[in-house]
């Protein structure tokens, strides 16, 4: 029961902050002439919101999330895909054209991709029901996809990418919201009972949560359409 | 649904069908894609029923982990093959999506509303209410999330697939959270979920309509 409570308080506050980032992002990111990249970040965003108020619902209406497929999933996966189709679609051809020149930052950013891997074999080694672990395996992916691009955008000398440099601590934040999201999925389908466990993720959490908004307008200042 | 799903179908559905090849060409895709809605809805339910069976768990786990991903999905099929063969014009996908979930609730709420009846003999305002602007608003709301969305990655062939994806698992999760909310003791939270989603939307859209005015107004008058 300890558990549950320290859920619900870490989702409300999730809750909470990605609302309050939805509309910052809402209103600064879909002004006229703005880049799709900003809109992308701010459903995003969205995603986060409706994944933690399902969180928060199931927890007040059947009182525990349930050990089978559970569709929460969708809301980070939606969250992850956003985040990926805004850095492969709108900035990644920018930056690397394929040359070897590249290669190097291609191979070194496949670390969070690989890292996203481990955890989901970590998952599906875990003792819970197949229908949890492979949702949250299945997220893990998403993850690692979203993060490759992240990663690979941070690592990138300025040179290749001028205009993206500023969005170094983004790019972070995107990383930082993965590694959340894996700990978090790891200890659920671990069921580990210790409350101070559990503060852990949402903390970790929390910071890209509220500061992706923030980080992203203040990245992209010099851009313009 | 059993019977009374096709039986109200026929009622209901039919008429927009014949109406169909008698109106213009804007109100005709307005009953196309209502009916489009009432008959996803009709083999949505039938598909429901049967992975209800096969799957075995209660009905509650069914309803906000199963129907919403299967309902999302049918409703944004015939928003998704229109853009993709049609047209991807915002305002058309806007109106088609949104016709497109009336009709899905429409039949939904009609179906419920006779077995309701035959099951209780009398039903009340308030459930008429609940039921109309709660899942008739949902279904509407979600379907022209994704359809809107689609308009904008449509022309953007590296956004549009993930992008498309990403819009149906919002909407999915969005279902869920108010099926869950309506089956239990916060039913009122429940449906006033999609009722504030809806006065949000509007007030962006009388914004946004303001704003155009204004600008094209004073470039006339320039």
């Amino acid at each position: 029961m300890k558990i549950l409570i320290v859920d619900t308080i870490g989702n409300a506050v999730l809750c909470a902050a990605a609302l309050i980032g939805l509309f910052y992002s809402l209103i600064r990111f879909f002004k006229p002439k703005q880049a799709m990249y900003k809109k992308m970040v701010a459903c995003a965003l969205g995603c986060i919101f409706i994944e933690r108020l399902y969180g928060i619902v199931q927890y007040a209406v059947a009182g525990d999330i349930t050990p089978y497929f559970q569709i929460g999933s969708f809301g980070n996966i939606g969250c992850f895909l956003f985040l990926f189709s805004a850095n492969y679609g709108a900035v990644d051809s920018l930056i690397d054209d394929g040359s070897a020149e590249v290669k190097k930052y291609r191979l070194i950013a496949l670390a969070a991709p690989a890292a996203a891997v481990a955890a989901a074999i970590a998952i599906l080694c875990s003792p819970s029901r197949p229908g949890k672990t492979i949702t949250c395996a299945v997220e893990m992916l998403f993850a690692g996809a979203s993060a490759y691009y992240s990663f690979k955008h941070l690592i990138i000398p300025k040179r290749y990418s001028d205009f993206l440099s500023d969005l170094r601590f983004f790019h972070f934040l995107s990383l930082v919201l993965a590694a959340g999201v894996a700990i978090e999925d790891i200890l659920w389908c671990y069921n580990v009972t210790e409350q101070i466990m559990w503060i852990v993720p949402y903390l970790i959490l929390l910071v890209p949560v509220v500061a992706l908004a923030p980080a992203l307008e203040r990245g992209t200042k010099k851009w313009e359409i | 649904m059993g019977n009374i799903a096709y039986i109200v179908f026929i009622c209901f559905a039919l008429p927009f069908v014949l109406g169909i090849p008698i109106v213009r060409k804007q109100t005709r895709l307005v009953l196309l894609f209502t009916f489009i809605g009432m008959c996803c809805c009709l083999f949505i339910s039938e598909v429901n029923g049967l992975l209800n069976t096969a799957i075995g768990l209660d009905m509650f786990y069914v309803t906000t982990n199963i129907t919403p991903l299967t309902e999302e999905l049918i409703k944004a099929l015939p928003i998704l093959l229109y853009a993709v063969f049609i047209s991807a014009e915002r305002q058309t996908l806007l109106t088609i999506a949104f016709m497109t979930g009336l009709g899905f609730a429409l039949l939904e709420n009609s179906t419920i509303l006779v077995e309701t009846v035959i099951e209780r003999g009398s039903i009340g305002i308030l459930w008429a209410l609940i039921r109309t602007l709660g899942a008739g608003l949902l279904h509407s709301l979600c379907t022209t999330s994704v359809g809107v969305g689609i308009s904008f990655v449509r022309d953007r062939k590296k956004f549009f697939v993930c992008g498309s994806f990403a819009l149906l698992a919002q909407a999915i999760v969005y279902h869920s959270v108010y099926n869950a909310l309506i089956q239990s003791d916060y039913k009122y939270f429940g449906a006033a979920l999609p009722m504030a989603t809806y006065l949000v939307v509007v007030a962006v859209l009388v914004v946004t309509y303001q704003k155009k005015q204004k600008k094209n107004q004073s470039e006339e008058s320039a």
